[in-house]
């Protein structure tokens, strides 16, 4: 079986199934009289039939996994790169707020200098501590 | 004359700026916003469907009786004279006349070589490769879903600085005025909106064309996973029809309701039962055609997910093709708004199918 494609196996699976609804059809069909006994045969040979099918469709589905395996690595990956990438965009953008609110705290305590007030120019620098730490995290 | 150069270089330089600030205007998202939703409520809808593979066999299991046990249970036919071929008669066919007839339990069951496919494959009553179907699928879903939605983050990105620190305290050391410090925001804006958008846009183009042939192979796999998993369905629909009409005409046969009387014919279920059965069986009956009805019905829905779920992969796929198609020239942030928007209906409506099917 390993030999088959999955394809190959899927084909097999539904021709077990059809043979499955073929046999069913036999039941339902009015104008054929059964015995009880070819009744009951024809219900087993239904369930052996489609039980078949139904193991056939999930090697069939494990076959298309392990072919596929390459295709969803690269996808993987591809994933993982553009999440990088959106994670290094909102980075940068955070940076640059950052490194723009420390020179604004600059100019902030420049001009704190001239208002002559030490608690004026105190604050300045606490808000340049600040806002040079949080360009240090980002 | 110096003077006049710089203010010409300036004026040039700020026309550019302010034209790449006219170009770079907010673009709306909103096609990309819900093309990022629908996929992302198609990953908890595919994988129910995906964990249905597994439950699809436990929910055949009880029906699926060991053929042996029906053989000898109903294999009614003793051993009988044949005619042989003319030509070379048979010892065989002599022995048949001689032979004394085997009781019906020790008769070969009619089945056996159906049995050992069967349980030759695996035991009947295990779901174990399929429980491991289901958790490959699911995992395979996450893939594809995922790496969609990591599309539509990068879309969505919400990644532009911001100037206004900077501007506030330039206005209030009256470095600035305020009109300035307006227009320069806008310009500074703009020009890291330009920047970011370029990120964004060659970020998409890179993902869409490296997975254009991978997406489209692990699309066809999970599309023949699908119908694998419409095949089992299949199983279960025979396993449960054929157990539930031969349950009901039994109990018809039983109480002389079905046709043909009790040991010969098929008996069918009735549109309406006759009324001269006793009322707790007609009530029992009217049940278990219910219950067949509603498992029908069931499975009848999951087969209706399945092509849900291909028409979805479907619209997957092109999305990305189309992107990577234009991609190869030059991929915009409008382009993948149009492209999302084309496809939007047609995933929207497929994952729609789904989730209806598999709630």
């Amino acid at each position: 079986v390993a030999a088959l494609s999955s394809a190959q196996i899927g084909d097999l699976s539904n021709h077990y199934t059809d043979l499955a609804g073929a046999t069913r059809a036999i039941l339902n069909n009015t104008t054929i009289q059964l015995t009880r006994g070819q009744a009951a045969a024809l219900s087993a040979d239904l369930t052996t039939l489609s039980t078949i099918g139904a193991n056939l469709a999930t090697t069939a589905a494990q076959v298309a996994f392990d072919h596929a395996d390459d295709a969803f690595n690269k996808i993987s990956s591809a994933t993982k790169d553009a999440n990088a990438e959106a994670s290094r965009l909102s980075s940068q953008a955070a940076h640059i707020t950052a490194v723009v609110d420390v020179l604004g705290a600059v100019v902030t305590l420049g001009g704190s200098f001239g208002s002559g007030n030490p608690l004026t120019v105190l604050k300045a620098v606490s808000a340049l501590e600040t806002a040079v730490q949080k360009s240090k995290s980002t | 004359m110096r003077v006049r150069r710089v203010i010409a270089s300036s004026s040039v330089l700020i026309a550019s700026l302010l034209a790449v600030a006219g170009c770079n205007q907010k673009v709306d998202l909103t096609a990309v916003q819900q093309f990022a939703e629908t996929t992302a409520t198609a990953g908890s809808s595919f994988n129910a469907l995906a964990s249905d593979f597994a439950t699809s066999c436990r929910r055949r299991r009880p029906f699926v009786v060991d053929p042996k046990l029906l053989a000898r249970i109903d294999a009614p036919l003793a051993p009988a004279y044949r005619t042989p071929p003319q030509s070379m008669p048979s010892p065989a066919a002599t022995a048949a006349l001689t032979a004394t007839p085997t009781p019906a339990a020790t008769l070969a069951p009619v089945f056996d070589d159906h049995a050992a496919l069967v349980s030759g494959a695996r035991a009947l009553s295990n779901c174990g490769p399929e429980d491991n179907i289901s958790a490959e699928w699911q995992k395979r879903n996450d893939i594809v879903v995922g790496y969609v939605r990591s599309l539509g983050s990068l879309a969505n990105l919400d990644a532009v600085p911001t100037f206004g620190g900077l501007g506030s305290a330039l206005v209030q050391n009256r470095v600035i005025s305020e009109t300035q410090d307006k227009a320069f925001q806008n310009l500074l804006n703009a020009i890291a909106l330009s920047a970011t958008r370029a990120g964004q846009e060659d970020a998409i183009a890179r993902a869409s064309v490296a997975t254009k042939e991978p997406l489209r192979d692990a699309v066809s796999a999970l599309k023949s996973v699908d119908s694998d998993y419409a095949n089992v369905l299949e199983a279960e629909y025979h396993a449960t029809f054929s157990t539930y009409t031969q349950l009901i005409c039994d109990e018809l046969l039983a109480a002389g309701h079905a046709t043909g009387g009790s040991s010969v014919g098929r008996c069918f279920i009735p549109p309406t039962f006759p009324t001269t059965i006793p009322a707790a069986s007609r009530e029992r009956l009217r049940q278990e055609t219910q219950q067949l009805l509603g498992a029908v019905q069931a499975i009848n829905a999951r087969r209706q997910a399945t092509i849900g779920y291909a028409d979805a992969l479907d619209a997957i796929v092109a999305t990305n093709d189309e992107l990577a198609t234009k991609a190869s020239g030059k991929l915009s942030l409008p382009d993948v708004v149009a492209i999302c928007k084309k496809h939007l209906i047609d995933l929207a409506t497929a994952v729609g199918d789904v989730t209806k099917a598999v709630q």
